[in-house]
């Protein structure tokens, strides 16, 4: 090809020497026809170069078309995945503020229990207290009219079979009521157990709460690996734009440390991606045996 | 509540709260509770103390729970007391890779007091022994 190239120039100068310096017509046309023959071979070979200089920009222009495609798909897939993950995390924030939310109520509500009972069981002791004492003073006075009875001195110390009733009645009335007060304490015992049931539950939040966070934490860390694969990338270009081939490369290098940095992160999505606390309150989990 | 209070329960699980509170259910429930906060410790304890029932949490370091129950069916002591999982896990794999390593039952956390109760009552056979415990006029 550079042949026809030097070719070309020699006929077309050696032409051009031929019409200066012979005087014959038949020796001016075959200098005319070497020039025509020489430019032929230029013209022919300018034709050639930009043939080949087209085709070379329609190659480059098809590996850019590929190579963008390539890293859109990449960006695609950085895009995707920073969806999923701040998608899942916010789901699991609002998860965590509920199960926190749920666990105060829970709490404040066992406590508020809790302190009216308190303050309630006071007045029911002291009413237990009250009946207990009433019920031993009477049961001594009885006991007295009993035995003086037995001694055959009721008539003298006016006592009567009346007043041994009356005692006797003021005592079984006594001692319902006394029934009655701890009834009422075995019940109030009854709902103190219930609530401190739900204190026990409302206090595992603790740990489930716990386990939410530290989730919570391994995806952020997972994100982090990605940002951080990111930034590299962007600190690592610097090439001047007005060089095609470099641009080609720099993009050719930044798609592969960005496939570096998804494929260096995968390794922390299996902790990202198990989650162990599905629970949206503090309600009693499941029972299963085997 | 005589035949409860024989009975030794190991309760295994990261999380000091937890352990506390299922402590103080199943001592008010007549048991005797000895814990352990990780997989290894759970071990070494079975290993030392004769045990009648294990519950174990399933994530935890050092050995997680369901690499416990493994440990635990592969020792003769062990091979038929029963393995509880107290867990927030419960996907259907899980529970059957659980149940697959010889798991006796398992316990959706937050657990409730009464049927954590009922259901140690139920594995230990110790039945009937929460009414003698709390008896009622």
């Amino acid at each position: 090809m550079e042949k026809n190239w030097i070719l070309g120039v020699v006929l077309s100068g050696a032409g051009l020497a031929t019409l200066l310096i012979t005087h014959e017509p038949t020796e001016h046309v075959a200098a005319f026809v070497t020039v025509a023959a020489g430019w032929a071979l230029i013209l022919w070979r300018l034709e050639t170069l930009f043939r080949a200089t087209v085709r070379e920009v329609r190659e480059a222009e098809m590996g850019l078309v590929h190579l963008s495609s390539e890293f859109h798909a990449v960006l695609d897939q950085f895009t995707d995945t920073f969806d999923d993950q701040f998608t899942k995390g916010k789901r699991e924030l609002g998860q965590l503020r509920d199960l926190l939310r749920d666990a105060v109520e829970r709490l404040t509500r066992a406590f508020t229990f809790l302190k009216e009972q308190i303050e309630a069981q006071q007045g029911l002791l002291e009413e237990v207290a009250g009946h207990s004492g009433s019920l031993i003073r009477q049961g001594t006075v009885l006991a007295n009219v009993d035995a003086a009875a037995a001694r055959g001195e009721e008539r003298g110390r006016g006592g009567t079979a009346l007043q041994t009733q009356a005692l006797v009645a003021e005592v079984v009335a006594m001692s319902d009521r006394l029934a009655v007060g701890v009834a009422e304490l075995w019940r109030v015992k009854g709902q103190l157990e219930a609530t401190l049931g739900e204190a026990v539950m409302a206090l595992q939040f603790e740990d489930i709460t716990n386990q939410l966070a530290t989730h919570l934490v391994d995806r952020v860390v997972y994100l982090e690996a990605l940002l951080s694969g990111v930034m590299k990338i962007e600190a690592a270009v610097d090439v001047n734009l007005s060089d095609a081939a470099a641009v080609y490369n720099r993009y050719q290098d930044r798609l592969a440390k960005m496939r570096q940095a998804l494929q260096a992160a995968a390794l922390l999505v299996e902790r990202a991606e198990h989650v162990a606390v599905h629970q949206e309150t503090l309600d009693a989990g499941e029972v299963e045996l085997f | 509540m005589g035949e409860s209070m024989t009975k030794t329960i190991l309760i295994v699980d990261d999380s000091p709260s937890i352990r506390q509170l299922v402590g103080y259910t199943l001592r008010a429930a007549g048991y005797a509770v000895i814990e352990a906060a990780n997989g290894l410790e759970g071990l070494e304890q079975a290993i030392a103390c004769r045990l009648d029932l294990v519950i174990t949490d399933i994530n935890m370091s050092m050995l997680d729970g369901l690499e416990l129950v493994q440990a635990l069916r592969g020792c003769a002591d062990y091979a038929r007391t029963p393995i509880l999982l107290l867990t927030t896990e419960s996907t259907v794999e899980m529970k059957r890779r659980g149940k697959a390593l010889g798991a006796t039952g398992w316990l959706v956390k937050p657990f409730d007091p009464k049927a954590l109760v009922r259901v140690v009552h139920e594995v230990t056979g110790t039945a009937g022994a929460a009414a003698m415990a709390a008896p009622r006029p």
